[in-house]
């Protein structure tokens, strides 16, 4: 199997360069890191890829069995290590992929050298003396919410946006990001990632990391960031001014300078 | 705002400042991040927030409901900071009296020159009859595609359930089924129950509630469980309604399918069985005694009966292990009473079946199976017959070789006569049963004397086998004697013998040689009534036929003139030697190449003392001789001195 292809992995910046791989949470694909990415070609090799059901990833390599964990998920990002033989990587995971980040450093630590998780969250339900800021009601009211903006996406949506004249690319970029969400595989991930319990993994982190903690940002409340850091052995914890979850998007300034400080400081 | 009123001038023209307040839509202007800095009454009239509640303090995406604030970060800012709007998101409003308002929101960027956001235009529309009339849309599409996604399966698991000729094929069909429906399965098994009670006390249509990890459902017919499906699931699966209730329709179909297939099953193993019982019998009787029958017996039952068979007959020396004795012990006396006894132990199922014609027990069969391999109820009744036909097969032997022994002793009794002692000559006569048959055949000889000069010999072959052969040979032997009188001479005697095998049936087309030697004289006159000729072994190491006086069997005279007889000189040396035609005869060849091998083993062996002779003749002749018959022979040496 092709594993580039399959995951649509793009390769780009310095071919010398440490790689830096730049992973996309759930919601979205690649193009979340389109304002943070390319600040790092001149220095680095740079990786962005779409998990398998989403974005330009290839559909039909969705197998329900092995997504029905973060382990299949996990796996796509060994391969892809794997395939273009990547060492001592930094990856770059945004909301659940920080975790997946998390399981593959500890399956293969000469690969990743170091974690960047931006947004964590080991566990998204509360549990005794766990604060993950949801209930499992509140997962379900999710799952709801998806199921209802279906009908919005695949019908009306789509046509507006084309409807751009003036920015067509916008178009082109829903079409490759939500239209090719398959309803079904989105609802899958959405109840892999937020009933998805990965405060076990955290001790076993000895890759250096960073965690970026955003302002009231209600998918990962500060206390989820705080115990992400405390359960890490020697990771940094930064908090950044952006509001909301996502910091690469709405503050790809601070973002990129936040992930450059960690980066430059790592031992070479 | 003049006397006219809110909301217009005379000209029915609006103030921009009303028309934003009292738009048919709310509107929020909120900073990038989300913080409201202005929102309109509509958006208060519709909610019921205040207005000092929400400006500069609250988020937009706050006041969503959880499930709708998390889509919002995922999804909406996400897209609406990449494309710079976003246009009718489904979201619910969490309104401050805890009711939830559907709503549908549009929003886009207002960027500064240099690109950067400035500030989010959101306008708010009421969507309560729309999300209505949208889940009930939905609510239809699912309906519709999992009704439709039923029939497909249920159609397609009744072809796939009809085809399957085996409960194999039925079990494998519905797993395959289940996994096809159910996405949430991830693994589905049926084990084959033999019309048990359903577990659980699940019977009926339903299945069990669902649960998470796995489901078991029994497959009833007619109150009786006759397997049990165990659907495990997926770890985020979960089972809802919707596919109990299919999994409770192809559980429907399955069983009465399942109970099909056995019943087919059930006629296919009968009709194996009786195969194998009618092979196994019909090989048995081909063997003739009990020891036989009952090695074979323990060799053609496994592996079809058992892994391992053990025959056991009363007169065992040798019953075999402990366990083997006494389970067969058990068998032989408490017939069928409770089901043969039965063990289980050491990882062994054995079962001990009495083998027994009428009241006395031949012996017993125990069949050994190595667990998991087990004796299933309905089994043990075929056993049972099969058993049956066995010891009647043993039985037939035991008779047959009771008989034999009869016969034997009968016909050893009858060949048991004096032979004539005299310095003159040596003589020596052989018997030798075929080893194939149980009962004894008719073949006889004698010699006696015939006066102080004469010597009589004979050698005859009775039609038949048993104890009515064996008492025309006695017969036939002693009126041999009987009508050999003093000069009466072989051509006569055997015409007495015609007359007296009228009276003797059982006798007739016995075939007869008859020979007498002067002593004196050296002569050999001789008379062959049907029978193989006479062979003559000189001292010069020379043997021939004397095929002369040749006529045909006993109580067939010739048509015309008397019965014919031969003559022969010899000298002292010479070997007359008689026989029954198992010594020459071979199935599928020329009686010429038997004699021809006669006469070679005779001059081969011309020194042997005639009893030695007629040993090594013998042996040699039937040495290879899978389906040989009886020999009889006899050989009169006349003395060199």
């Amino acid at each position: 199997m092709d594993i580039c292809r399959r995951n649509n992995v793009v390769v780009t910046g310095r071919e010398d360069g440490r790689p830096i791989v730049f992973a996309h949470g759930f919601g979205c694909d690649q193009t979340m890191w389109r304002f943070v990415a390319p600040r790092f070609a001149d220095t680095h090799r740079v990786v962005t890829f779409d998990f398998v059901g989403f974005g330009g990833a290839d559909i039909s390599a969705h197998d329900p069995d092995r997504y029905a964990s973060l382990d299949g998920y996990t796996l796509d990002v060994l391969e892809i290590l794997e395939e273009l033989d990547l060492n001592d990587a930094i990856f770059v995971g945004h909301s659940v992929a920080a975790m997946i980040g998390v399981l593959a450093a500890i399956r293969a630590p000469d690969r990743i050298g170091a974690l960047v998780l931006v947004g964590p969250s080991p566990r998204y339900i509360d549990d005794d003396g766990y604060v993950g800021g949801f209930s499992a009601e509140d997962i379900d009211g999710l799952l709801a919410s998806l199921e209802s903006n279906y009908l919005g996406w695949s019908g009306a949506m789509a046509p507006v946006i084309m409807g751009n004249p003036d920015r067509p690319e916008l178009g082109e970029e829903l079409t490759n990001s939500f239209c090719r969400t398959d309803p079904a595989i989105a609802r899958n991930f959405a109840r892999v990632t937020f009933l998805s319990d990965s405060r076990g993994d955290l001790p076993r982190v000895s890759a250096p990391t960073l965690v970026l903690q955003c302002s009231d940002d209600v998918i990962a409340q500060d206390a989820v960031g705080a115990y992400v850091h405390e359960h890490i052995a020697g990771s940094t914890l930064v908090h950044l001014d952006a509001v909301g979850h996502c910091p690469h998007l709405s503050s790809p300034d601070e973002t990129a300078a936040a992930i450059r400080d960690f980066v430059s400081a790592l031992p070479q | 705002m003049t006397e006219h009123g809110p909301g217009g001038d005379e000209r029915g023209l609006e103030s921009a400042a009303d028309l934003y307040e009292n738009a048919p839509c709310g509107y929020l202007s909120t900073l990038p991040e989300g913080t409201i800095v202005r929102v309109n009454q509509t958006f208060l009239n519709w909610t019921g927030f205040r207005r000092e509640d929400l400006v500069g303090r609250r988020r937009f995406q706050d006041l969503l409901s959880v499930g709708g604030r998390i889509y919002h970060e995922t999804h909406f800012a996400p897209l609406l900071r990449m494309q710079g709007q976003v246009r009718e998101i489904a979201a619910e409003i969490a309104c401050p009296d805890g009711r939830r308002l559907p709503v549908l929101i549009n929003s886009s960027i207002r960027f500064a020159a240099d690109g950067t956001p400035q500030s989010v235009r959101t306008t708010v529309f009421d969507a309560t009859d729309r999300r209505r009339y949208e889940q009930e849309l939905l609510r239809v599409q699912n309906q519709a595609t999992t009704s439709e996604r039923r029939v497909r399966l249920l159609r397609s698991a009744a072809e796939r359930m009809a085809s399957a000729s085996t409960v194999a094929e039925v079990v494998s069909a519905l797993e395959a089924v289940v996994l096809e429906g159910l996405p949430a399965a991830a693994r589905a098994t049926v084990i084959g129950l033999d019309g048990e009670e359903p577990p659980d006390g699940a019977r009926g249509e339903h299945p069990p509630p669902g649960r998470a990890g796995a489901i078991e459902v029994p497959l009833v017919v007619a109150d009786r469980a006759v397997g049990l499906l165990t659907v495990a699931l997926s770890p985020a699966g979960a089972l809802d309604d919707d596919d109990m209730d299919l999994l409770g329709a192809l559980v429907l179909q399955a069983a009465p399918a399942v109970e099909r297939a056995r019943l087919y099953e059930d006629a296919v193993e009968q009709g194996r069985r009786a195969a194998l019982s009618a092979r196994i019998i019909s090989a048995l009787i081909q063997v003739p005694t009990v020891r036989e029958r009952a090695r074979l017996l323990e060799q053609l039952g496994i592996p079809e009966l058992a892994d391992a068979v053990d025959v056991v007959l009363v007169d065992d020396r040798a019953p075999g292990p402990e366990e083997i004795a006494s389970l067969a012990r058990l068998a032989m006396v408490d017939g069928a009473a409770a089901g043969p006894p039965r063990r289980l132990e050491g990882g062994i199922d054995r079962v001990a079946l009495r083998l027994s014609v009428g009241p006395d027990p031949l012996g017993a069969i125990v069949l050994s199976r190595i667990v998991p391999r087990r004796f299933a109820a309905d089994e043990l009744g075929f056993l049972g017959e099969l058993a049956e036909r066995a010891a009647f097969a043993l039985g037939n032997a035991r008779l047959l070789e009771r008989e034999r022994s009869i016969a034997h002793t009968l016909q050893a009794a009858l060949l048991a006569g004096e032979r004539p002692r005299d310095p003159r000559f040596d003589v020596a006569t052989l018997y030798q049963p075929a080893d194939r048959h149980l009962d004894v055949g008719g073949d006889w000889s004698d010699v006696f004397a015939l006066g102080r000069n004469r010597v009589g010999l004979v050698v005859g072959d009775v039609v038949g086998r048993g104890i009515d052969a064996a008492s025309a040979m006695g017969q036939l032997r002693s009126a041999t004697r009987a009508v050999a009188g003093f000069q009466v001479g072989p051509a006569r005697v055997i015409e007495r013998l015609d007359g007296f095998v009228e009276s003797l049936p059982s006798a007739r087309m016995a075939t007869v040689v008859y020979a007498e030697i002067d002593l004196d004289a050296r002569t050999v006159t001789y008379a062959c009534a049907g029978h193989l000729p006479p062979a003559l072994l000189t001292s010069d190491g020379d043997a021939r036929l004397l095929w002369d006086g040749r006529s045909t069997p006993l109580g067939l005279p010739p048509d015309a003139g008397p019965r014919s007889e031969g003559h022969a000189t010899t000298a002292r040396g010479d070997s007359l030697i008689l026989y029954t035609d198992g010594l020459v005869e071979r199935r599928g060849e020329v009686i010429d190449a038997g004699l021809d091998r006669l006469l070679a083993a005779l001059i081969r062996c011309r020194d042997e003392p005639p009893p030695r002779l007629l040993e090594i003749v013998t042996g040699e002749l039937r040495a290879d001789l899978p389906d040989n018959d009886d020999i009889c022979a006899l050989c009169l040496r006349l003395e060199t001195g």
